[in-house]
């Protein structure tokens, strides 16, 4: 057994990344559609922050925007700040961050071949990868690519090298993609459901892949995936967001022991066990409002059982419910809020 | 029980490819699988991507012929059943497909897509058969005044409903659902579970649902059947395949799902390499390339698939000698106070909200400080 880790973790150094009261919006035909809205968070070196949340809540635009990929127009940040190692990204002219992008900082997506080209052999890909951001000859980049492949355990590396990417099975292939985005060893790493197109035995040699190689170099991972069993796994703190918002954040232990926003309280409800057969699955009901009809209130209040009044009249703030952990509810702790006896 | 459905030596070779100056490759996406389905029961077949599961659901169906073997249903052999005959048995068998949104057709709203197959059996007459299609969306828990509308109108969860409905139009015995709740997000995972669960119940049906999700799977089903590489490597009644898997593919499996318990990780066992493909499977234990127990003559003989008592049969050579599964990690960990506590709060919540209405939850709430000061002020 692991030991439980219950007293909060000693407050890492300075962050690597930071980001203040983001805000995504859709704009056309004279609209201004919101769809991620103030959300904040910060990440240190080392660490592994996952957003979590069903799909359309905005964990992919808000990790492209911080990677400087919004297609804009028509998405636009209206709002917010990003700071990456102390730098204002925001105000970095584009030639800048596609520097940083690749080199100091990199994503991977769901699809692999979203970031490989299917006309380049892999060991073309990532030695390209390594001299642009870090120069040196062709020999020696491709000596790092071979490096790479190595560490991330493709089997035959060498051969592989000259090898296409139609040629690769998709856990290869991830291995591939992952091979590339660390091999500048960048600061930050964003994954996007990186296993969730994987069958769970190449899912598991992936996220222990990818944690040893944290490990090994301490980057800090912003993880996105909609998996509660992923989360557990590779997770330090939790950000769960609901209709575009933060909901809730705390430390991966304290979201799992001490769930307090009700709809993360839902999602754990809706979850089948593997180690028992329960009753009945408690439920959402409903499901999420589209963007351009988001209650005005709690935008979880048409799905929540504990809705009073009060909650349809403000956006509840994100609010610390116990030292660092925070819930943007007005009836957190619920335990204080209703009677059990009801 | 009795047998309602009965799988023999079922098979199925794809050809691909194929031109002038090459031979076409032969896929063996099922290659020998046996089974029977007890009238009433949920079945389910799990394995990962390829392993040919999609393509027995179908043969069972029909819906494609198998290379060779035969399905029974209700003792007639379907192979020598005509068009005519096939139709008739499709109404008692149904299907509900993974993907809600390519499995619907489009242009038809959604009272023809659900009330068709009525129309198909020439049951009763058109207001009839309107008043049965409303009365179905209602049993799925869909708005009977959204009949009139068309697919795309509806979320990934709806649209699922509306397949079920669809199946259940023509009183089938048995419904099979292709990864029917693999698509959805967790919450309406959660939603489309439960209605299958009470639909079996009310109907007395008998399910086979094929999936991937192994927390589904244990959820949701009486006995399971795992596959991997186009033949069955395991059968056994749900608990003891979870608490005391045999054979060590299954026993990969479960090892390699993340628990949604923090500080799990440290004790799995992963399996190594990549899943072979089924055009040209390993030979003997089509397994023995990843298997962590393979010996010689694994390499060399097939495995048959051999009874291991108590209702469970594995297809290892060596299930008997292999070190009991005891030291596998738990699936799961008890949930702690506040988290039990918070939840028991939710069900109970999500009840009173349900059947007394939004005015109950009020007043179960503890009075807020405001209400407080109100309240001494009146007094
Ligand atoms: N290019 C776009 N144009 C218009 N709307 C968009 C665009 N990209 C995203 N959206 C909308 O923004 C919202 C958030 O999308 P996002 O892709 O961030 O969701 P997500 O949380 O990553 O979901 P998923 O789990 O499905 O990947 C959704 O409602 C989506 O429809
Ligand atoms: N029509 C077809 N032609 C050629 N090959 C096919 C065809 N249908 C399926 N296959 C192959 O047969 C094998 C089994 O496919 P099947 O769809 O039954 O797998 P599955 O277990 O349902 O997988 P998944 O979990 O991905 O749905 C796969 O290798 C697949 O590529
Ligand atoms: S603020 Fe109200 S509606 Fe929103 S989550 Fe809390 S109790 Fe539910
Ligand atoms: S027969 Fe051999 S290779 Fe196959 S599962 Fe058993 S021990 Fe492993
Ligand atoms: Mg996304
Ligand atoms: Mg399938």
């Amino acid at each position: 057994m692991p030991p439980p880790s219950g007293s909060p973790r000693p407050e890492p150094q300075k962050p690597i990344l930071s980001v203040a009261g983001l805000s995504i919006a859709l704009r056309g035909r004279g609209r201004e559609t919101s769809l991620v809205q103030d959300v904040s968070f910060s990440l240190s070196e080392g660490r592994t922050l996952c957003l979590v949340g069903e799909s359309g809540c905005g964990k992919s635009l808000t990790s492209l925007a911080i990677m400087g990929l919004l297609a804009s127009p028509p998405l636009e940040i209206t709002r917010g700040e990003i700071l990456f190692e102390g730098r204002d990204l925001r105000a970095l002219s584009a030639r800048d961050r596609a520097d940083l992008r690749g080199d100091r900082m990199t994503m991977i997506f769901q699809e692999p071949m979203t970031s490989l080209n299917p006309a380049f052999t892999i060991g073309d890909q990532i030695a390209e990868a390594v001299m642009r951001h870090k120069g040196g000859t062709a020999e020696e980049a491709r000596a790092k690519a071979l490096e790479m492949l190595k560490r991330v355990r493709i089997p035959a590396a060498e051969k592989r090298l000259d090898e296409y990417p139609h040629q690769l099975s998709g856990g290869m292939r991830q291995r591939i993609m992952i091979a590339m985005a660390l091999v500048n060893g960048p600061r930050l790493l964003i994954a996007d459901e990186p296993t969730t197109a994987l069958d769970v035995t190449i899912q598991a040699q992936i996220l222990s892949l990818v944690r040893r190689l944290q490990q090994e170099t301490g980057s800090a991972m912003l993880l996105i995936t909609h998996d509660l069993g992923v989360v557990a796994e590779v997770a330090d703190e939790v950000a769960v967001m609901y209709a575009g918002r933060i909901v809730e954040r705390a430390s991966v232990k304290d979201i799992f022991d001490d769930p307090q926003h009700p709809y993360t309280i839902g999602l754990m409800g809706s979850l089948p066990s593997l180690s028992g057969r329960e009753e009945r699955l408690a439920t959402i009901p409903g499901s999420v409002p589209a963007p351009e009809r988001m209650p005005k209130g709690c935008r979880f209040a048409p799905r929540c059982p504990f809705c009073i009044p009060a909650c349809t009249e403000a956006q509840p703030p994100l609010l610390e419910v116990a030292p660092g952990h925070e819930a943007a509810c007005i009836r957190a702790p619920l335990e204080q809020h209703v009677t059990e006896a009801a | 029980m009795s047998a309602i459905l009965q799988a023999e030596g079922l098979k199925k070779y794809f050809k691909t490819g194929g031109g002038l100056f090459s031979k076409p490759t032969v896929v063996r996406a099922v290659d020998g699988v046996s089974f029977a389905v007890q009238k009433g029961e949920t079945l389910a077949i799990v394995g990962e991507s390829g392993c040919g599961k999609s393509t027995v659901g179908r043969m069972l169906m029909r819906l494609i012929e198998p290379t060779a073997g035969t399905v029974t249903f209700e003792g007639q052999d379907l192979g020598a059943l005509g068009e005519t005959g096939l139709r008739k048995l499709r109404g008692a068998m149904q299907m509900v497909f993974q993907d809600p949104f390519s499995s619907l057709n489009p242009r038809m709203t959604v009272a023809d897509i659900v009330g068709e197959p009525l129309w198909l059996h020439g049951e009763g007459s058109a207001r009839e058969r309107r008043e049965k299609t409303l009365e179905l969306l209602r049993t799925v828990g869909l708005r009977p005044d959204l009949a009139d509308r068309y697919p795309h109108e509806f979320s990934g969860g709806q649209r699922q409903r509306i397949g079920i409905a669809r199946a259940l139009a023509s009183s089938p015995k048995l419904v099979i659902g292709d990864e029917p709740v693999s698509a959805l997000d967790v919450s309406i995972q959660a939603q489309v579970i439960n209605l299958l669960e009470d639909l079996k119940e009310r109907f007395a049906l008998t399910l086979i649902i094929i999936a991937h999700d192994l927390a589904v799977i244990r959820h949701m089903s009486d006995r399971v059947i795992v596959m991997y590489l186009g033949s069955i490597v395991e059968v056994a009644p749900t608990g003891p395949l979870y608490s005391e898997p045999l054979h060590p593919y299954t026993r990969a499996l479960l090892s390699a799902i993340p628990l949604p318990v923090p500080g799990h990780h440290a004790e799995r066992k992963l399996l190594e390499g990549d899943i072979p493909s089924p055009a040209n499977p390993p030979s003997g234990c089509r397994f023995h390339t990843r298997c962590p127990y393979a010996q010689k003559r694994c390499v060399d003989e097939v495995p048959a698939l051999r009874d291991a008592g108590a209702g469970r049969m594995a297809a290892c050579h060596f299930f008997e000698d292999l070190p009991p599964e005891t030291a596998g990690r738990a699936l799961g960990a008890a949930d702690s106070p506040a988290k039990a506590r918070r939840l028991a709060l939710y069900k109970q919540f999500r009840t009173l909200r349900d059947t007394q209405g939004p005015e109950a939850v009020l007043r179960a709430s503890t009075p807020t400080m405001e209400a407080v000061t109100r309240g001494e002020q009146s007094s």
